[in-house]
């Protein structure tokens, strides 16, 4: 029998450690395994998982160390050296073994209103803001399965008031729901709920079992408040004055787009800059420019 | 091999010693840098957020200056790296996107197809594929094997995959790197995690988390120094060092290098043509 070895993180309240299991991978998903062992080896062993078809979102826990849908990943796919570990997902409370406490989760994505809002406007939404026919980068598939805010560093450190990649996902997608008349006050509640604080570091992108764009679609909303007026925060004043020094003079200008964005925050960057100075790393305020920068008006949208 | 290449904003700002140092290697590697003044701003995914269309659009342009000289264009920096292969990412899958850059620019002489020829190369791919000739060159391998370098990639090298040519972290370029350049490399938690940057200006409690787990596995892997490919992962692991580890013992701060030093030392550079004492945790020139 072709065998490999399955290391699971348990844990029964009490006590947490690693167990290991031998099972024959061939031709099983890793929920395959979990059920197999449930009904031959463990009967304690606890897991979720509803549809088996990547549908219900409930099988997400870190296998190998990343976030995936149990019942998605083939365990020969995964396997390193015969080996596979399988933990509950991070950033949440254990309950048992691989069940997370997902309150947490849920309270999270209620904050965002995933719901549509048919009161009549009080004041028209713009075409462009309206626009159905932007692109979705998949928002309509998300399964709420939590694997992409597991990952998200971001939400790992930053101490609430961050809605998460997941939370940016159900936004946008009501964001752009044409039945929906809240847009601007979504948008505005985005800020509130940390739509600044991404790093772009793209884990959930990469993670997303649906293969939803999330990068794109935080990038996406952060236009919207933009174009809507909104962004009047250090995020916002970064991305004006960044693309403002470009538009103008083809180069990022390194020293107004720090002041701008920093305001008086400057005066509490004195020390690192003072020690920064003394290497002789200082920000000048000489622009550089690039050869022909003058066409590069056109690149850029009017408003 | 020769080269149109592109530095990048905080390579000629900031980090002037990245670019100083990759100009100091390159002759003792074989490598011409041929410099093209109309270089612009790859946007670095700020401007995306403004006008996505024109991030795209000043990228087709760097690519299609760099397509006329007929060479690959060469960064030293993983967010002009990520940034340019975004955009042919979008140019060859996203046809709205295609045609509305192409609206906003073809008239001015600039072409989608000509953008899509010219390869982008990193120069951690550039370093690896030298490997053996850095290795004949290496000036004092008995020291250097004392040194322990903790690799660190930058998000933008990485990720999101579907974007990106190359698997750098999976093929172990930066750890394959620091051994042949004769130093000891470890494998650590943080090689493949964020540095803050992008918020530094605008959520820095942020930042200062993230470079303080990043900062505290390095130490805990015992590392020297940290080595990066990405000039902004330098700028926070170095200039906010200090700061992230408040409370820390300040010996222990860990110096934070650009690649192209870590080959330079290895070449047997000047310390000060490589730029190293303009780092703010010092590097010790007796172990560079
Ligand atoms: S966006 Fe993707 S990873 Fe995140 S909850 Fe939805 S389906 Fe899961
Ligand atoms: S069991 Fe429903 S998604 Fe895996």
């Amino acid at each position: 029998m072709n065998t490999c070895v399955l290391h699971i993180r348990r844990y029964d309240s009490v006590r947490s450690y690693w167990q290991e299991f031998t099972v024959d991978p061939t031709g099983k998903t890793v929920l395959d395994a979990l059920k197999e062992i449930r009904d031959t080896q463990d009967q304690t062993l606890a897991y979720r998982a509803q549809c088996r078809s990547g549908i219900c979102g409930s099988c997400a826990m870190r296998i190998n160390g990343q976030a995936r849908l149990a019942c998605k990943t083939f365990v020969t796919d995964v396997l390193v050296q015969g080996k596979l570990t399988l933990e509950p997902l991070t950033g949440f409370g254990i309950i048992r073994d691989l069940v997370i406490e997902e309150s947490l989760f849920w309270e999270t994505i209620a904050q965002i209103k995933p719901w549509i809002e048919a009161a009549p406007a009080v004041g028209s939404v713009p075409e462009w803001l309206a626009d159905e026919s932007a692109d979705s980068y998949g928002v309509e598939n998300c399964i709420l399965c939590a694997a992409c805010q597991s990952d998200c560093e971001v939400h790992e450190v930053k101490q609430g008031g961050y809605a998460g990649p997941a939370g940016f996902v159900q936004a946008y997608r009501y964001v752009r729901d044409p039945r929906d008349h809240t847009t601007r006050e979504r948008l505005q509640l985005l800020e509130s709920q940390g739509i600044w604080s991404c790093t772009h570091i793209q884990q959930c992108s990469d993670v997303c079992p649906k293969g939803i764009r999330i990068g794109r679609v935080i990038t996406a909303l952060r236009s919207l408040l933009l174009r809507s007026g909104m962004g009047k925060n250090p995020g916002g004043r970064h991305v004006e004055a960044f693309t403002s020094g470009v538009r103008k003079h083809g180069k990022l200008d390194e020293f107004w787009t720090m002041i701008r964005t920093r305001g008086m925050r400057i005066l509490s960057d004195l020390p690192v800059g003072w020690r920064m100075t003394r290497r002789g790393k200082v920000v000048k305020p000489v622009q550089r420019k690039s050869e022909n920068s003058n066409e590069l008006k056109h690149f850029f949208r009017d408003n | 091999m020769k080269y149109a290449y592109y530095p990048g904003c905080n390579t000629e700002g900031l980090s002037r010693e990245l670019d100083q140092s990759m100009r100091a290697i390159a002759p003792k590697l074989g490598i011409e840098l041929v410099d093209l003044p109309e270089f612009v701003c790859c946007g670095a995914g700020q401007i995306r957020e403004k006008d996505d269309v024109a991030e795209l659009a000043l990228n087709v342009r760097n690519l299609c200056i760099a397509e006329r000289q007929g060479l690959d264009l060469l960064t030293v920096c993983a967010t002009c790296y990520g940034t340019l292969l975004h955009t042919q990412y979008c140019l060859t899958h996203d046809r709205g996107r295609r045609e509305q850059v192409a609206s906003r620019i073809s008239s001015l002489g600039y072409s989608l197809e000509a953008a899509l020829r010219t390869r982008v190369v990193h120069i951690l791919e550039v370093f690896n594929g030298l490997r053996t000739e850095i290795l004949k060159q290496v000036i004092s391998p008995e020291s250097q094997k004392q040194i322990v370098v903790a690799p660190f990639y930058g998000c933008r090298l990485l990720r999101p995959h579907h974007e990106l040519t190359t698997d750098f972290a999976r093929e172990y370029m930066l750890e394959s790197l620091i051994t042949a350049c004769g130093f000891t490399s470890v494998a650590y938690a943080g090689r493949t995690a964020c540095c803050g940057f992008d918020i530094a200006f605008t959520d820095q409690p942020v930042t200062l988390r993230l470079l303080e787990k990043r900062l505290a596995e390095a130490a805990a892997s015992r590392a020297d120094w940290i080595v990066t490919a990405c000039p902004l992962c330098q700028n926070v692991l170095d200039g906010l060092q200090s700061k992230a580890r408040r409370g820390h013992d300040t010996h222990a701060l860990i110096p934070v290098l650009h690649l192209p030093q870590l080959v330079g030392i290895v070449l047997g550079i000047d310390f000060r043509a490589l730029g190293l004492q303009r780092h703010i945790v010092p590097v010790r020139k007796s172990s560079a």
